[in-house]
């Protein structure tokens, strides 16, 4: 059976003059869940609307089980795109009550779960009968929720889906991703800037930065190339020379610093020197190579 | 397949009741500010019904379509199922208009107890000017959902009634002998039916790249 992959070559996206999404090539491929990071502005909503055929690409192709996405029915009803609703906007979605909104959607999708829909309404308290722009933050991440879930969409993805959602809301998301992943195999992309909570359900992630694809990887495999080395400064120095360094930071005499290697490679520079070597969490790892830190030092 | 149908019949549903809703509009609207001081006409009733349409239709559009599309294309709709709905919604808004050219008539004869007197020639003007007005308000539906932009809206709507004002104008004020005159040119029907396709290209062109903007 041909696996249907969601293939996005040389895709590039200008608004005017400006590229806001420089030449990317990536695969989607079925039945794994993706992780879509990046700071604001980096691309992450432009990529994922030339993806599902919403917005159309400057150059490059977008295509899915080799045919082409934009314009084609067959396509687009498999792939699921659950923008976040934006409660400031004056058309579009907002006057529609969630039911209304849920009930158009089930046009759309062949697969559509009316009864799965209404479990999570149920499940969520979701007040349907109340317009979209009427509803809360959180509210709004809950109908974005119902319609990637009960889309049953063999590629769904999710626009900031925990945005405006409480501790216990996320959990309880995470839990029926993970919960409908096992049950469906389907593939999830998912995009979010609160990391650190979500970096144990992405199986890979996609990291975006300023408009282009920086890294496209498995979770694991990824976190693995960083560590922390920490000690005293000269002798932490001695052990990161030759060491692609990330991120420092020192307090009197201590010091701790990130570095980017194979684990072999810093085992080695820090044997039989007196420091200590930890995992680096992905949160802390985004900020490093998106260039976060630079703003705390101004800060 | 059935939840389309359904969905169908809903919308027909709708505008048999925008229909019927011009209709009765029209008889206080014509009874109060076209009648005062005249004698009631038949032809002036069904203008004043033709206007409500489109005023009802106008509103219905503009409320509708750009509500409906930006969702659409969200959830997988493709630009030319579109287009191909927009379509269907001019040719129900055109039947719309001369079913309740049509129906104006008995409802007439209930409130005002005259005889039923159709407008004779001047239902080929009717129709080309509902088919004329209908295609102006879908693309009114494709430009305020382009831009998502109330102003453009605002400026579509605000031309749109002008050419309702000025096309009602036309039907009450010019002599009857004379509308019959026109609608009896093949070349002006013609006309009015060839102004129709325009917006429809032009809306077309407009909508293929539409981004489904959250």
């Amino acid at each position: 059976m041909e696996q249907k992959n969601l293939v996005a070559a040389g895709v590039t996206k200008k608004y005017k003059n400006v590229e806001v999404l420089h030449p990317t090539d990536i695969t989607i491929e079925p039945g794994k869940i993706y992780g879509l990071i990046g700071r604001n502005g980096a691309g992450k909503t432009t990529l994922l609307s030339l993806l599902t055929g919403q917005n159309p690409q400057t150059t490059g192709t977008v295509t899915y089980a080799g045919q082409k996405v934009w314009e084609n029915e067959d396509a687009l009803g498999e792939i699921c795109f659950a923008r976040e609703l934006n409660a400031m906007l004056m058309f579009g979605p907002n006057s529609f009550k969630g039911k209304h909104y849920l009930e158009m959607a089930a046009c759309y999708y062949p697969n559509w779960d009316k009864a799965y829909a209404q479990r999570l309404i149920a499940d969520f308290e979701l007040d349907t009968k109340k317009k979209i722009s009427k509803l809360s933050k959180g509210m709004m991440s809950m109908l974005t929720i119902v319609l990637a879930l009960a889309s049953r969409a063999p590629i769904t993805i999710l626009d900031e889906p925990v945005a405006g959602l409480d501790v216990a809301m996320r959990d309880r998301f995470y839990r029926l991703l993970l919960d409908d992943y096992q049950k469906t195999g389907r593939t999830f992309v998912v995009s979010t800037h609160i990391i650190e909570e979500a970096s144990s359900v992405f199986e890979e992630i996609i990291l975006l930065d300023k408009g282009n694809l920086v890294e496209k990887l498995n979770t694991d495999e990824y976190v693995s190339q960083f560590h922390y080395i920490s000690g005293k400064d000269d002798v932490v120095d001695q052990a990161t020379s030759g060491l692609k360094v990330l991120h420092s930071e020192g307090l009197g005499r201590q010091k701790t610093v990130c570095v980017r290697a194979q684990k072999q490679n810093v085992l080695a520079a820090a044997a039989g020197l007196d420091v200590e070597l930890a995992p680096v969490p992905l949160q802390k790892i985004f900020v490093y190579v998106t260039g976060g830190e630079k703003e705390e030092n101004l800060a | 397949m059935m939840r389309s149908f359904r969905n169908q019949i809903r919308y027909i549903l709708q505008y048999i009741g925008i229909m019927v809703l011009a209709m009765l509009v029209a008889i206080p609207y014509m009874t109060i500010v076209l009648h005062e001081d005249t004698e009631f006409s038949m032809l002036s009733y069904q203008a004043a019904t033709y206007f409500m349409l489109l005023l009802f239709s106008f509103l219905f559009i503009c409320i509708f379509n750009s509500s409906n599309l930006m969702p659409a294309l969200q959830f997988g709709a493709t630009r030319k199922g579109w287009f191909r709905a927009m379509l269907v919604n001019k040719i129900l808004f055109a039947a719309g208009g001369i079913a309740a050219i049509l129906l104006a008539t008995p409802v007439a004869q209930i409130f005002y107890g005259q005889p039923v007197v159709f407008g004779g020639s001047v239902f080929p003007l009717f129709a080309a000017s509902a088919l004329f007005m209908a295609s102006y308000g879908a693309m009114l539906g494709y430009a305020s959902a382009r831009y998502g932009a109330k102003w453009l809206a605002i400026g579509t709507a605000v031309f749109f009634i002008v050419l309702i004002g000025a096309t009602v104008l036309l039907l009450v004020f010019l002599p009857t002998e004379r509308l019959a005159t026109l609608a009896s040119n093949p070349w002006l029907v013609a006309g009015l039916l060839i102004a129709c396709i325009p917006p429809e290209f032009i809306g077309w062109l407009v909508l293929r790249k539409i981004p489904a903007k959250g």
